[in-house]
């Protein structure tokens, strides 16, 4: 614990030189930006900002492009929240209730509250990732298919507490969402499958193209489509922050939703947005009062806010620790390091010690920079709303167009936006919603190549799937959440027919 | 106000339009008359991606013009293959791709679907590196020679798994290239990418893998050991790991990374460029960096380079002949 401290006290020293803070400055405003435009995410941002870092240090590389990581996670928050467009995919949950909350007319308190959650998510995240980095690390590599099959069925099961309404829409919704994902190249076959001879489909139908789509395009048309101008939302000065009764309600899901974000973050795959989804259906089956949810509750703001950037910290752990990318974006960091001739890999930490220190230290100082600078600017961005819709929506059109165009060069993407968005909005007409969409979407590919890998790996036996004890362990929580679910439907059931009992007897 | 603010759009908008159409007037007659772009086919971050921008920036010296990298990923590099062969033919777009780059349209006409692009299409400008591959396995693996692992592999057929980085890439290739001249067989586990494939290996989830680059830190850290190289001769980097060749196993095989541009590009415009790539490939800083990737320079100029992938491409063909079409 003593060695620690002390790694931590120099990390700090090396960190705090202007240098390396203007670095981390330059990755939070980048990173904030980035996640502000919807449709362009963490990764372009890096990937943009990548070869500018040739010409730094390895800490400082390390420093700018970690800020722009967490920042979109911030930066996602204010577009999701004052206009229901997800500034990245993370931020789709955000959308529901925290846009619902700006027009109860508590923009400011949405966006205070998405700002406290994210900086403790990130922050208890940072100390997890420098005390059990190794452990975790190598707990991460247990993960084989069949590991990661049951681990995402069960998740399937706890995000289908995800929406309240007519459980058959939102499971049909998802059904959708699943056939969507099997667009592709199958991976073990190599044949093409529902792509309609597009070759860019070969990858899948791109999730920030459908997010942006079903919530940002077909938020555009449906206000497009009403008759008389929008009542704009004229936030009130006193209302700006959070309460004493809204921190306290808020910080049990600020609390789980960082646990779900850590654990999930050290999983490969689209972490921070599956984590956010997970988050928000914990809140909601835990909360006494469901219905709360879809019209402005606070956990449904806090948990996934401060689940993503959990996640987005702890999504480093297997790159720092073992030289493992987990996904795209720890990919191009790890890409960073190695172009400076430094080799990442299990030695990194002991070899690399001060590196890794002052890269600790820096996103400390960088998750507090991103907390100063947004809880003043929460009046300025809340001044938004105040533009006419009939301007505003336009503009973000364009930017929603050029964050789908952008990272790929794929005019295709834009294309599938569109589609999505006038799919989502006769979603919207006839009462369904397009959340689970992309849960299924999120989860398909996951959950069909993990289970082939699986059966790949046993040569065709299913046994594998409850021989290997984690995955056996993931496979029973499933089953008890099911069967508590059943009890659940049966209880409801016969209280209703309890009081009917009752009047017949007297 | 409305007026005063539409003539202050409409100014904005004129000048926007003549910052593009600029570098247009007076272009034609020199090379290169403006940015030249390289694409990558890939995500940002591979190995191709790491390559392509030390590249980039020594070109940009040499020929003093701007000279960005396009990332165009998406179906194992077949897009941005086919965004390079539909560009316009003037030296201003180059590609820079993987060995597996021939022989994915030989796999497209086996599944009988229409090929993304043509070889035909490509006129092979360089070779900038090219790596064996190593046969890895895990620190605790009871193998501790590459001869050991064979016999084991003869005498137990079925029984090792190995991952890949999918159908038909390099590493695919490789493995399949190694059972059929063992003759035994293996279970192959396809994963998306080196990456994930290399963390199926240190996972305990399959016994061995065939690799380049992604292994080199675990190599080195001694989490995952080679037993043997795929190169004539062995590896500068790993002079301590004996070829396959030496241990009996007639195989040959590497991966590499070379550039490539559109076959209607005119004459005078290919002998600039291939002047200019020539002396990239002297300079010590593109050294240094590819030096610090852990994949030496191994430069072939043309006519090298498409005598080289001719045999390359014989060589890769027969594997996939040999794997057939997998159901």
């Amino acid at each position: 614990m003593e060695a620690t401290l002390t790694s931590l006290l120099m990390g700090f020293s090396a960190a705090a030189v202007p240098e390396n803070l203007f670095y981390a400055f330059i990755g939070c405003i980048t990173g904030t930006i980035v996640g502000v435009i919807p449709g362009i995410g963490p990764l372009v941002g890096i990937s943009v900002l990548l070869p500018a870092t040739y010409g730094l240090s390895v800490t400082q590389a390390l420093v700018v492009l970690a800020g722009v990581y967490y920042g979109a996670m911030y930066g996602g928050a204010i577009t999701s929240i004052l206009l229901k467009i997800p500034g990245d995919a993370a931020a789709i949950v955000t959308c529901i209730d925290g846009n619902a909350m700006a027009r109860n007319g508590r923009p400011g308190v949405a966006l205070a509250t998405a700002a406290l959650s994210s900086f403790t998510g990130g922050t208890i995240s940072i100390i997890g990732l420098m005390l059990l980095a190794p452990p975790l690390a190598r707990l991460a590599l247990k993960f084989g298919p069949a590991e990661y099959f049951s681990l995402i069925f069960c998740g399937l099961i706890i995000l289908s507490y995800m929406t309240g309404g007519s459980f058959l829409k939102s499971f049909s919704m998802i059904l959708v969402g699943l056939i969507l994902g099997l667009v592709s190249i199958d991976h073990m076959t190599g044949y093409y499958r529902m792509t309609f001879g597009i070759v860019h489909f070969g990858d899948g139908l791109d999730i920030v193209a459908v997010a942006v789509g079903m919530f940002g395009i077909c938020e555009i048309l449906s206000s497009a489509g009403q008759h008389h101008s929008e009542k704009v939302i004229v936030p009130k000065l006193r209302e700006l922050f959070p309460t004493g009764k809204d921190i306290r309600q808020a910080a049990p899901a600020i609390g789980r939703g960082n646990l779900i974000g850590f654990f999930i973050g050290i999983i490969p795959g689209a972490a921070h947005i599956i984590s956010t989804f997970v988050a928000y259906s914990v809140e909601r089956k835990l909360a006494k009062d469901p219905s709360r949810f879809g019209k402005g509750a606070i956990e449904g703001i806090a948990a996934p806010e401060s689940a993503n950037n959990s996640a987005s910290i702890s999504s480093f752990i297997p790159m720092l620790a073992l030289g493992i990318p987990t996904g795209p974006i720890p990919a191009i960091l790890l890409a960073a390091i190695m172009i400076q001739g430094i080799k990442p890999g299990p030695m990194f930490i002991t070899e690399q010690a001060l590196t890794f220190w002052t890269l600790i230290a820096s996103m400390f100082i960088g998750n507090l920079i991103l907390l100063t600078l947004n809880m003043p600017l929460v009046s300025i961005f809340v001044n938004l709303l105040r533009i006419p819709y009939h301007i505003l929506y336009p503009a973000i059109l364009v930017f929603c167009v050029i964050g789908c165009y952008g990272p790929k060069a794929s005019y295709i993407n834009v294309i599938v936006m569109a589609v999505m968005g006038i799919f989502s909005y006769v979603l919207r007409k006839l009462e369904f919603e397009a959340a689970p969409v992309i849960l299924g979407l999120l989860l398909s590919p996951l959950l069909e190549f993990n289970f082939r890998q699986g059966l790949a790996l046993s040569n065709g036996s299913f046994a594998i799937f409850v021989e290997r004890p984690l995955s056996l362990f993931f496979l029973c929580c499933a089953a008890l959440l099911i069967i508590m679910s059943i009890r659940g439907y049966y209880k409801k059931r016969n209280q209703e027919q309890q009081p009917v009992l009752q009047e017949e007897s007297v | 106000m409305k007026t005063r603010s539409c003539i202050h759009v409409l100014a904005v908008a004129l000048f926007t339009v003549t910052l593009f159409a600029l570098p247009g007037v007076g272009a034609a007659a020199d090379y290169p008359s403006r940015s030249i772009e390289i694409v990558v086919p890939y995500p940002p971050g591979g190995v191709v991606d790491l390559i392509a921008r030390p590249f980039a920036m020594e070109l940009n010296k040499v020929l003093n013009v701007p000279v960005p990298v396009m990332n165009k990923p998406g179906a194992a590099g077949a897009i941005g293959a086919k965004a390079v062969a539909s560009a316009k033919p003037d030296g201003h777009t180059i590609l820079i791709n993987l060995g597996s780059m021939p022989t994915i349209p030989e796999v497209d006409t086996l599944f009988g679907r229409p090929r993304v692009y043509d070889m035909k299409d490509f006129y092979p400008l360089a070779r900038l590196t090219s790596e064996p591959m190593f046969l890895i396995v895990k620190k605790d693996a009871p193998w501790k020679t590459f001869e050991e692992f064979v016999k084991d592999a003869k005498a137990n057929p079925k029984k090792y798994k190995y991952a890949s980085s999918g159908l038909y890439t390099p590493l695919h290739l490789c493995a399949e290239l190694v059972t059929h001249t063992i003759g035994t067989e293996f279970i192959h586990m396809p994963t998306g990418g080196g990456a994930p494939a290399m963390n199926a290996l240190l996972g305990g989830h399959v016994d061995f893998l065939i690799a380049a680059n992604w292994s080199y830190p675990h190599l080195l850290s001694g989490d995952a050991r080679a037993l043997a190289v795929t190169s004539v001769k062995r590896s500068k980097v790993f002079p301590d790991i004996p070829t396959m060749k030496e241990c009996g196993l007639n195989i040959e095989f590497y991966q590499w990374v070379g550039l490539f541009i559109h076959s209607k590009t005119p004459k005078e415009v290919l002998e600039k460029l291939r002047a200019a790539i020539t002396t990239v490939t002297q300079s010590k800083a593109f050294h240094d960096a590819l030096m610090n990737i852990g994949s030496p320079m191994e430069f072939l100029d043309a006519d090298s380079f498409a005598a080289f992938m001719k045999e390359d491409f014989e060589r890769n063909m027969a594997v996939v002949n040999m794997i057939g079409k997998l159901e």
